[in-house]
């Protein structure tokens, strides 16, 4: 367990936890996702980067490898859920709705 | 080996960094979607070749992270280019320097808020008093043309 690891470790930690900032903030539902997104592949980084601080890399790789898939598909899905769900509204509005 | 792999590892962070500083600072959706798709996939893979130098590693660990890094390197993009397409297909419009307003926009009320300012600029035109709505009014008025969609959407019955 290298000191050099625990620094990277606890780096990303610190910036999960920035973009978690925008999570909360974020305006539209789109902020919160492409803020999710991003804590997702820090998460894979940190899942890799501790394979590595505790010496088990190949168990570690395994879980962030589908880990990944996970966040390679919750972006995809709940992007559209939002799209079809605005689209939606929008129908429902018609247009010139507002005012 | 050490050496190469801690730069690389550094190197790594600090575009990891940038992305997160873009996702806090910049102003809307496609600005932050970019810094996203495109620092962190590189930081990312900055990290994964830095690990590749690491004592740790044997062959097994490095085919699986080969593996890992060829697939986030497609993935990261990708899915964030299909939320960035799903919201510009349920309306979000991208950020000008002209209207700073973007959650009102996306809210549909910029339409009424620009109203409302005309309103004001030409009751203080009429006034012929108070320069700070005169300058307000100077500042708005070329926006109005560099958003059609919205005065299309608007002016339709």
């Amino acid at each position: 367990m290298s000191g050099f690891l625990v620094g990277v470790l606890i780096a990303i930690g610190v910036l999960i936890v920035a973009a978690l900032y925008r999570v909360y903030d974020g305006p539209t539902v789109f902020d919160r996702l492409v803020a999710v997104a991003l804590v997702s592949v820090n998460g894979v980084v940190v899942i890799v980067v501790l394979g590595f601080a505790f010496d088990r890399a190949v168990l570690f790789l395994d879980i962030a490898l589908g880990y990944a898939l996970l966040a390679f598909l919750l972006p995809i899905t709940l992007g559209r859920y939002f799209e079809a769900q605005d689209a939606e509204r929008h129908r429902h509005d018609g247009p010139g709705g507002g005012t | 080996m050490i050496i190469a792999s801690t730069a690389l590892i550094s190197l790594g962070l600090v575009f990891l960094a940038v992305s997160a500083l873009g996702l806090l600072q910049l102003p809307d959706l496609y600005t932050r979607a970019h810094a996203v798709a495109k620092s962190e996939t590189l930081g990312l893979l900055l990290i994964f070749a830095g690990l590749f130098f690491r004592p740790e590693l044997t062959a097994d660990a490095a085919s699986r992270l080969a593996l890992v890094l060829v697939f986030s390197l497609i993935a990261n993009p990708t899915a964030v280019h299909a939320l960035v397409r799903a919201a510009r297909r349920s309306g979000a419009l991208p950020w000008t320097i002209i209207d700073q307003t973007t959650a009102d926009e996306e809210l549909g009320t910029v339409g009424r808020l620009q109203a409302a300012e005309a309103a004001e600029a030409a009751q203080a035109t009429e006034a012929g008093q108070t320069t700070d709505v005169t300058d307000l009014r100077d500042a708005t008025e070329p926006g109005a043309p560099t958003d059609p969609t919205d005065t299309d959407r608007r002016g339709r019955p």
